[in-house]
C-alpha cells in the first residue's frame, strides 16, 4: 500500500463515521488501555443497566468496591457535561449518562459489554498481564 | 428545576430504581440479581452487594443461596462463613438476563444498546463476521478482534485481504 492510499484510509475513516470506525471511546482515549480506564467501562455499563440514572452515593461506594480511591466524580464530571451529568435532585445527588453512543464504545471496545467463555477472568486482570 | 436537573429527571418513573426496570419484583433477590448483572466481572459478597442496595448481609446471602441453587452463580470459596461469588458465564440464563436489563432501558430512552451488545456478542462468541462498507472500501471486524480494510475491487478478486496496520479500527 503506497502513503497516499494509507493517508486515504485515515481520511475516510475519519470522515465517515461507522460501527467499526467509532469503536474507539474517544481520541482522548488512543493510549493503550490501562486499569482504570477498563473499570470506567465497567462503571459506565453498569449504570446504563440500572437505567442510565443512578444514585452518585451507590457509584461512590462501586467504584471504591473496585478498588479506586480518587473521586469517581471528578472523573465523570472531566467527560464533560455532554457524555456525563452530575446533579442534585431533591436530596440526593444522581449521575446520568447522556451519551449513550460513547458509553457503548466503551463497553464494546473494553468487551465488558457481556461475558464469554474466554473472557470470564476480570479485565483489569487480562490487561494487567498484557502489559 | 435547572437545566442538570432536568438532565437528569427526563425519562425517570416510579419504576427506574427498581430491578429491571420494575419487570422482576422490587426485593432482596430482584435488587441482587440486577446488582450482579449490572456487573458480572466483580467477586460478590453478602457484605458487598448489600453496602449498593442498603439490604441486610444476612438477606443478601439468603438471595445470593437462592441464585447459587439456579445456578447462576457460583461459591469460590472455601470459607464457609465468608462466600464469595462469581457469576457462572456459561448460564445461557447470565446473558439473557445481560440482554434483557439493557432491553428495559432501550425502551424508555429510545436507544439501541440492546442491539449493540447483541451485535458485539455475535462478534466475539459466535464468530460472526461485521462488514461495513464506506465508499470503495470496507472494513471487516472478525471474532479475532482484527480489523482489515479491503477494497471492493479485492473483495471481488476473491480473498486477498490485507491488514491495516495489524490494530484494531
Amino acid at each position: 500500500m503506497t502513503d497516499r492510499e494509507e493517508s486515504t484510509d485515515h481520511a475516510l475513516i475519519n470522515q465517515n463515521p461507522s460501527p467499526t470506525a467509532t469503536i474507539r471511546p474517544s481520541d482522548k482515549w488512543l493510549t493503550p488501555p490501562n486499569v482504570e480506564n477498563v473499570d470506567i467501562a465497567r462503571l459506565l455499563a453498569w449504570i446504563k443497566k440500572r437505567g442510565m440514572v443512578w444514585p452518585l452515593e451507590k457509584v461512590k461506594k462501586k467504584w471504591i468496591q473496585m478498588g479506586h480511591s480518587n473521586s469517581i466524580e471528578t472523573v465523570l464530571t472531566n467527560f464533560g457535561l455532554e457524555k456525563v451529568i452530575v446533579a442534585r435532585i431533591g436530596d440526593e445527588m444522581f449521575v446520568r449518562i447522556r451519551d449513550r453512543a460513547w458509553a457503548d464504545n466503551w463497553a464494546v471496545y473494553y468487551g465488558v459489554e457481556t461475558t464469554h467463555h474466554g473472557q470470564f477472568e476480570h479485565p483489569s486482570k487480562r490487561i494487567r498481564s498484557e502489559l | 428545576m435547572t437545566t442538570g436537573q432536568t438532565a437528569i429527571s427526563n425519562g425517570l418513573n416510579e419504576n427506574s430504581m427498581k430491578p429491571f426496570g420494575g419487570i422482576i419484583p422490587d426485593t432482596v433477590l430482584g435488587r441482587t440479581l440486577a446488582e450482579i448483572i449490572a456487573d458480572p466481572y466483580d467477586t460478590y459478597s453478602p457484605k458487598k452487594i448489600s453496602e449498593l442496595i442498603d439490604k441486610s448481609p444476612s438477606s443478601v446471602g439468603a438471595a445470593l443461596k437462592i441464585l447459587e441453587d439456579l445456578l447462576l452463580i457460583k461459591n469460590i470459596s472455601s470459607d464457609r462463613q465468608h462466600p464469595q461469588y462469581k457469576i457462572i458465564n456459561e448460564s445461557k440464563k447470565f446473558i439473557a438476563l445481560s440482554f434483557l436489563s439493557l432491553a428495559w432501558v432501550d425502551d424508555i430512552e429510545k436507544s439501541n444498546c440492546m442491539d449493540i451488545a447483541i451485535k458485539d456478542y455475535s462478534i466475539r462468541h459466535l464468530g460472526l463476521l461485521e462488514l461495513s462498507c464506506i465508499g470503495q472500501y470496507a472494513i471487516c471486524r472478525g471474532s479475532n478482534e482484527q480489523v482489515m480494510i479491503v477494497t471492493q475491487n479485492t473483495l471481488q478478486e476473491g480473498n486477498k485481504f490485507f491488514q491495516y496496520r495489524g490494530e484494531t479500527v
